[in-house]
């Protein structure tokens, strides 16, 4: 069903945010970026994509941008994605828009904006925190959902979506009927095998690429979880304050208080875990998914050749990537994520 | 083979076909998961202050990895949280079941209200609300 709707589908779908850059943060194959309508060159780690430019994706490439804010953006293959601006009641806003392809967007749940997705004709208001839209060029949507819930408005029409779900929107129409959606999880056990396999085409360039891939996480991660701890030190002592207030000024004083300060800063503790949590579980399922693949396609490889220089240096720097992995991930992990 | 060792075997066969079969539950509801055995597993998890495990009961098709962490449950329902959790005085009411339970922690009442999704013969819950408020799978 899903391959079915990505193929019917051709659709325009711009997303409207603040007016921000996008960096690249990660990227696989040989993407490239276009300037003011100029050729496309490679891109490279760290590049910014500004408005007016596009990040063109090939049958093997896949990108990742990152907004500051904590939005995160992944463009898949075999699509454009373009940076606009453009002005919308009296301010300007940053258009995302994928004109070919898939794109999957991760909006920072603290931000908590509402964001507008348009294409063609329809124009659809969405607020959640991770959700796929895959676009093509007859106007016509479909928003999948991976996490939380999304609202979407077509023709005066409102749907909303949950974690699991997907509708279609034709150009000028209110939205379709809502079906299970299909979509990517958040982990990499959906990599094809092939895919793993040109890694191993120079299996410790394409080991190390995966272990900057896993710092990054990890370096998320890290920085999310500094947050976190910020946040429940200050809901810790708003609680000691809340336990004083109901002693000394009775229930009254209490429920407002605990209304008016304690839930807000519950909520910000639990985002911030939900947060660092998205890292950790990443860097996991890139280590279960990826990294274990890879190893045992290198161990079948080499099986007789043990000894030969490239295994060696791929086991050194295998070795090294668990160990990281043990040190920094791991103590996060829970039962349940095992 | 002759007609009489046919119908021995034949015997033998049916014999065992049909010890086999009273030995299975035909209803395949023996290990199933109703709402009720749904919410008592959660509200004995609650009393327990095993947190890291309430996630499990959520819809794998609904689940959110994120909260599989105890530290999340903890937070939203009062308990302190450094390193892990602690819980001053925990009781949990279940009269509302199975739509509905009480988590008490120090003296503050949480409602907990679920909706339910069906995996086979076994119920989980497709959202789980806290005071009123969707709390998973989590919401923008």
């Amino acid at each position: 069903m899903k391959k079915l709707l990505i193929v019917v589908l051709v659709l325009l779908a711009p997303v409207f945010l603040m007016a921000q850059d996008a960096d690249v943060v990660y990227y696989e194959g040989r993407p490239e970026i276009r300037r003011d309508g100029s050729r496309g060159v490679e891109l490279d780690f760290g590049d910014a994509v500004r408005p007016g430019e596009s990040v063109v994706t090939g049958r093997r490439d896949f990108v990742e941008l990152d907004q500051a804010g904590g939005n995160l953006i992944r463009i898949s293959p075999d699509t454009v994605f373009t940076l606009r601006e453009v002005e919308r009641d009296g301010q300007r806003e940053t258009v995302m828009s994928n004109t070919v392809g898939s794109v999957r967007y991760r909006f920072d749940a603290l931000a908590g904006r509402q964001q507008r997705v348009a294409s063609g004709t329809v124009v659809a208001g969405v607020r959640g925190t991770e959700f796929t839209v895959f676009a093509g060029s007859d106007g016509s949507s479909l928003f999948g959902v991976d996490t939380g819930m999304i609202t979407v408005e077509s023709a005066g029409v409102e749907v909303d979506l949950a974690a699991g779900e997907a509708v279609e929107i034709a150009a000028g129409e209110a939205p379709g009927d809502i079906v299970r959606w299909l979509g990517p999880a958040l982990d990499f056990s959906d990599w094809e095998e092939e895919r793993i396999d040109a890694f191993l085409d120079d299996p410790v360039v394409g080991l190390e690429r995966i272990q900057r891939r896993m710092r990054d996480f990890m370096d998320d991660q890290d920085t999310a979880y500094a947050v976190w701890q910020e946040s429940n030190r200050e809901l810790n002592e708003i609680r000691d304050e809340m336990s004083r207030i109901r002693e000394a000024e009775g229930e009254e004083a209490y429920a407002r208080f605990r209304q008016e300060v304690e839930r807000p800063a519950t909520t910000r503790a639990v985002t911030n875990i939900l947060n660092y949590r998205y890292f950790t579980l990443s860097a996991f399922s890139l280590r279960r998914h990826v990294l274990a693949r890879m190893y045992v396609n290198m161990k079948a490889q080499y099986l007789n050749n043990a000894e030969a220089s490239v295994f060696q240096n791929y086991l050194a720097l295998h070795s090294e990537v668990l160990d990281e992995f043990e040190e920094r991930v791991a103590p996060l992990l829970v039962v349940l994520d095992i | 083979m002759k007609m009489k060792q046919l119908v021995w075997v034949l015997t033998i066969i049916m014999a065992a076909i049909v010890i086999t079969m009273a030995g299975c539950d035909m209803s395949g509801s023996e290990d199933s998961i109703s709402r009720s055995e749904r919410v008592d597993l959660f509200a004995s998890q609650l009393a327990n202050e095993d947190f890291d495990r309430l996630n499990g009961n959520v819809h794998p098709s609904d689940r959110d990895g994120g909260q599989n962490a105890g530290t999340v449950w903890a937070t939203e329902l009062g308990c302190t949280v450094n390193g892990t959790w602690t819980c001053v005085d925990v009781s949990v009411n279940k009269s509302g079941s199975p739509s509905s339970i009480v988590f008490s922690e120090e003296g503050t009442d949480y409602t907990i209200s679920f909706t339910y999704r069906q995996q086979g013969d076994d119920y989980y819950f497709k959202t789980v609300s806290i005071g009123g408020t969707q709390f998973a799978p989590p919401t923008p």
